[in-house]
């Protein structure tokens, strides 16, 4: 069966990339992120996942169906309703992060059976998302930001995840009710034409980097997210820039060395090599 | 010979290979910042309110765009 894993986040400073309906970020196996004005899939995902978390609270709340209406009847209903409708999105651009991964297959417990899906509560199905939407959402923002989005890409609106399981050889999820969170945003820009080629090549570069160069972004957005506590955004923005300088060293020391040598008289350059392999 | 560079040397010699004309002052920022870093976290005598996470985060960001352009 597979695992899928859908964020819709609202960029509510970043208005158009302009001469872009849809930039996608990255595109590789298992692992796509993009900006654009509308996404209908996405945006089903999330209201049906949300909706579903509204149902199960009425249930827990003691909310009865009213009579003789089923459990999908009244997951329509509350669709229709203020519970089922998404954040409004007519300012700004959605980034979407779609994750998904083969998974063993495995029986869900605490289905509820809504036709053409389904929604769980089994809390063991929520580990098998991990953090990779996290990761590439960090990626896609971190691209952003590099490319003259400082600051915007980070203070987004979490309009909802959606993590759903799909049996094999079919196209029918099971959404998996998990928490959610939200942040807030600033001022507002427009993407242009050479700063989204940027990001695209960014958010490329990022997500074939090395894995410990991965560590990166991560910690670049912790430390805007937490600029409020100096403490904890100093440590992470520290953290981030000593593990930049670790992993990318080695690349730049070659070069270095070629140059320092190729400066040196003749006389002095055994002494060099000698040195550089000590 | 492991760790024959310092932190600073490789961050000098990453910032020199990144961005020549702008090392030099990257490089004096970079060590005021491993300065109040040392201060903060050996004798603990820098207010935690006054750590510079915005330059350290500028850094950052320009140096790891900077990478990422070279591969």
């Amino acid at each position: 069966m597979r695992a899928r894993s859908i964020e819709l986040y609202l960029l509510p400073s970043l208005t158009q990339a302009i001469g872009h309906d849809q930039l996608v970020l990255i595109d590789a196996t298992g692992r796509r992120a993009s900006l654009t004005r509308a996404h209908d899939e996405a945006a089903l995902h999330i209201r049906r996942r949300n909706t579903s978390g509204a149902l199960v609270t009425s249930s827990l709340v003691g909310s009865e169906c009213p009579a003789g209406q089923t459990p999908r009847e009244r997951f329509d209903t509350i669709f229709a309703g203020p519970a089922g409708e998404l954040a409004d999105t007519k300012d700004g651009m959605l980034l979407v992060v779609d994750c998904e991964r083969e998974i063993a297959d495995r029986e869900l417990d605490h289905v509820v059976d809504l036709g053409d899906f389904a929604l769980s509560l089994d809390a063991e199905a929520g580990t098998n998302f991990g953090d990779m939407a996290r990761q590439v959402r960090h990626t896609a923002l971190t691209a952003l930001a590099l490319a003259g989005f400082e600051g915007v890409a980070h203070d987004g609106k979490m309009l909802g995840i959606a993590n759903m399981m799909i049996a094999t050889g079919s196209e029918r999820p099971t959404y998996i009710i998990t928490p959610q969170a939200s942040f807030t945003m600033s001022s507002k820009s427009s993407l242009l034409p050479d700063q989204a080629i940027e990001a695209v090549k960014l958010a490329h570069a990022l997500d074939k980097a090395p894995k410990n160069l991965r560590h990166v972004p991560r910690l670049l957005a912790q430390s805007h997210e937490n600029r409020l506590q100096p403490l904890s955004a100093f440590i992470s923005a520290w953290a981030g820039l000593e593990i930049l300088i670790g992993a990318t060293f080695e690349r730049y020391e070659a070069s270095w060395t070629a140059s320092i040598s190729s400066a040196l008289p003749p006389s002095a350059q055994n002494v060099a090599a000698v040195c550089a392999q000590s | 010979m492991k760790d024959k560079y310092r932190l600073a040397d490789k961050f000098a010699i990453i910032a020199s290979a990144l961005d020549p004309a702008g090392a030099d002052q990257d490089i004096a920022v970079f060590t005021e910042l491993k300065g109040i870093r040392d201060a903060f976290f050996h004798a603990l005598s820098t207010n935690p309110d006054q750590l510079p996470g915005e330059t350290t985060r500028r850094l950052l960001r320009k140096y790891l765009s900077l990478h990422l352009t070279q591969i």
